[in-house]
């Protein structure tokens, strides 16, 4: 498990989120995990046209991004939304391993270590 | 057009058989009782036996023609061409009869080689010119003979009778020598007349045949014109050598001797080429259709052969270039013969003429033509029928493997993500501050089992079919899979993407193997080599385990061979007891 400072979302202001799951089911428990954890959901997408205009219209500070999307690759897409200040935390049901070389150095949970303590820590780091 | 594949058969009569056969002991007392005559007028036994070898052998090679084709007219007219010259010492004989059938023999027989030489080799004259001069010869013949029985002086009728009294009055009528002596000249002329006619018919057949027939007759037709210039010689120089041993008679002998050879070198020929059909037969089986044309044009020396293939749904006889083939019908020297099969018809073959000139020829032909077609069309066939196969084959495991991997993604998609969803909630529900500690405690166990029913669902699907080679290809798949084995598995794969059939047989032939060699071979280390080269795959998967596996036994390794061969590919496996096995794997890659 990779982790990020999250120095740019500590602070009094509540953190803003977006969800990109093609799963709806997944992407709605990851929603009240996000919320119990502190943040403010302010966009789900369910593949990669959605969250690009999500993450243009909202400008989270964090992006919960799924790896395989019905219409792409989230690792793409997650070199394209960085942004200073703002976590790109792909996730996938499948391990850093099967995803290969192409994950490099970014920022990954499988979905199975997804947890309230990890998202919270992620919060206050 | 001739039917010949349906309706080829040889005339051969009884009778003619019966008569051949009696031929030979006839013919050798005839001979020998003719010889008698010149021996007991007191010719030299040298020049007896010289006339009898001549005789005998060309009486003999006119028998091998005549059994050759038995229904073809030229074997036995030249068989009496052959066998009147051997006993014509009948002639000497001091008897009324013999001498009147002698003199009317000697004088026909012109016309019965002028028949032999004009009918080869069909056995018809073919075209008038030849009709009529071959019904001139015979009917002058006959005119001159009766008149000659009637006036000529007993010593110029007999030949001389060879030194013994002759009969004291001609047969017919009184001796009228100088009439005699203006029908002979009459004769002559004729005779000159009748031989340029028949050299002219000759070269002008030689001029006009097409070089098969030319080839098949040159011999006989140049021998035809060989005994007209002997003919010549003996009319207009009837007396300048006579007696025994004379140039005349030595030319004549050799010549009766030349034109039986010329005959025989026909049927040692027509027989040669008969046995090439068959040779042509064995050098085609196993060759493909088009091979065919090439080969029978060859064999009949005929570079004018072409051969249509029946083409059912077009009824029509198309080449191997897809062209129409049919016989031009323009009068010319083609001739087409149709070739049909059990099932109907199979060829056509448009050829020279010529060929139909030997009738066993054709059926040679047609039979070689027919059993090569068949041949080509059932290989045809079981190459259709293999492709089907192996196709078949191929489509099901195609499907086979997208199914896995709609499975795959299905358990992914569907089962694993709700699973996933339930853990989440399960952790929302223990973060709730109204959860007691009993409540927590179980949420923590169904969070843990929930956990592993994901690790088992996880592994499931992978064994289904490994995403990872469908998203990163076999080097990526082979990684993962060589760190979860429980020996060290050394893996050398270009990380080049393949075609996804490649892919998926050749990560499942190496799973396998590694199964194989963890389970059943007791190995400690493990190989595995992936190149690619000469437009395929190579695998080598390499264990050192004990060895001895039976590649025929374990439905594992026939799965594996099922598939492998499904996408044209081979395998071999190598395993002798104590030395490790070894899978050897190529799948064609275009």
């Amino acid at each position: 498990m990779r982790r990020h400072s999250v120095g740019a979302i500590v602070g009094a202001v509540v953190p803003t989120a977006v969800v990109v799951d093609d799963h709806p089911a997944f992407r709605r428990m990851a929603r009240r995990l996000l919320i119990a954890a502190g943040y403010e959901v302010v966009g789900e997408a369910s593949d990669i046209r959605e969250a690009r205009q999500q993450v243009v219209d909202a400008q989270p500070a964090l992006v919960l991004l799924d790896v395989l999307l019905p219409d792409g690759n989230g690792i793409d897409l997650a070199d394209e939304l960085t942004d200073e200040g703002r976590i790109i935390l792909l996730t996938s049901s499948r391990t850093a391993e099967e995803l290969g070389p192409e994950l490099g150095a970014k920022t990954f949970v499988t979905k199975s270590e997804l947890s309230l303590q990890y998202l919270a820590g992620l919060r206050n780091q | 057009m001739s039917e010949r594949a349906a309706s080829v058969t040889r005339v051969d009569v009884g009778f003619g058989t019966w008569l051949r056969r009696a031929a030979w002991p006839a013919v050798l007392i005839a001979g020998l009782a003719a010889e008698s005559i010149l021996w007991r007028n007191g010719t030299s036994a040298s020049y007896v036996v010289y006339d009898l070898a001549v005789g005998f052998t060309a009486v003999f090679l006119s028998l091998i023609v005549w059994g050759d084709e038995p229904s073809n007219a030229v074997g036995p007219l030249l068989f009496v061409y052959t066998t009147w010259l051997l006993v014509s010492p009948v002639r000497y004989l001091p008897n009324t009869f013999w001498i009147s059938v002698s003199w009317i023999a000697q004088a026909l027989v012109v016309g019965v080689f002028a028949q032999a030489v004009l009918a080869y080799p069909t056995g018809r004259l073919g075209n008038r010119w030849a009709r009529a001069l071959v019904a001139f010869a015979y009917g002058q013949a006959a005119v001159f003979a009766v008149i000659g029985l009637a006036i000529a002086p007993a010593e110029q009728l007999f030949g001389g009778c060879l030194g013994a009294p002759c009969p004291a009055t001609p047969p017919f009528a009184s001796s009228n020598p100088d009439l005699f002596t203006h029908v002979q000249d009459a004769q002559n002329v004729v005779d000159v007349f009748l031989v340029v006619c028949f050299a002219a018919l000759l070269v002008q057949r030689i001029a006009t045949a097409t070089s098969r027939r030319r080839r098949q007759c040159i011999a006989v037709w140049l021998a035809g014109l060989l005994a007209g210039a002997s003919f010549l010689l003996d009319t207009l120089l009837p007396q300048g050598f006579g007696g025994v041993w004379d140039a005349n008679d030595i030319i004549s002998h050799g010549v009766r001797l030349i034109v039986a050879l010329a005959f025989f070198a026909g049927v040692y020929m027509r027989r040669v080429e008969r046995a090439r059909v068959a040779d042509m037969l064995v050098e085609l089986a196993g060759s493909q259709a088009p091979s065919i044309e090439p080969a029978l044009s060859r064999v009949l020396r005929d570079p004018s052969l072409r051969l249509g293939y029946w083409h059912a749904d077009r009824h029509v006889y198309l080449d191997g270039a897809g062209r129409v083939v049919s016989p031009t019908f323009d009068g010319s020297t083609e001739a087409a013969t149709l070739v049909t099969g059990n099932s109907g018809p199979l060829g056509l073959l448009v050829h020279d003429r010529a060929v139909l000139q030997d009738p066993r020829l054709v059926e040679s032909v047609v039979a070689a033509t027919r059993l090569a077609l068949e041949n080509a069309r059932l290989q045809a066939q079981l190459r259709a029928r293999l492709d089907e196969v192996r196709d078949s084959r191929a489509r099901i495991v195609r499907a086979g493997d997208e199914a896995r991997r709609s499975l795959e993604r299905d358990l992914h998609d569907g089962a694993q993500q709700r699973l996933l969803s339930i853990g989440l909630a399960l952790q929302l529900a223990r973060a709730e501050e109204s959860t007691d500690m009993s409540t927590r405690a179980l949420l923590d166990e169904a969070e843990a089992e929930l956990e592993a029913a994901v690790a088992e669902l996880r592994d499931l699907a992978r064994g289904i079919h490994p995403g990872v080679l469908t998203d990163h290809g076999l080097a990526g798949a082979l990684g993962i899979l060589a760190r979860r084995m429980a020996m060290p598995v050394h893996i050398l794969a270009p990380p080049d993407r393949m075609p996804e059939a490649i892919e998926t047989t050749a990560y499942f032939v190496i799973s396998e193997a590694l199964q194989n060699a963890v389970k059943h071979a007791q190995a400690s280390h493990v190989s595995v080599t992936v190149r690619n080269a000469d437009h395929a795959v190579h695998i080598d998967v390499c264990d050192d385990g004990v060895g001895g596996a039976d590649p025929e036994r374990g439905s594992g390794i026939r799965g594996l061979r099922d598939r492998v061969e499904s996408i044209d590919g081979d395998m071999s496996i190598e395993s002798v007891a104590g030395r490790g096995t070894r899978l050897r794997v190529r799948l064609p890659c275009e």
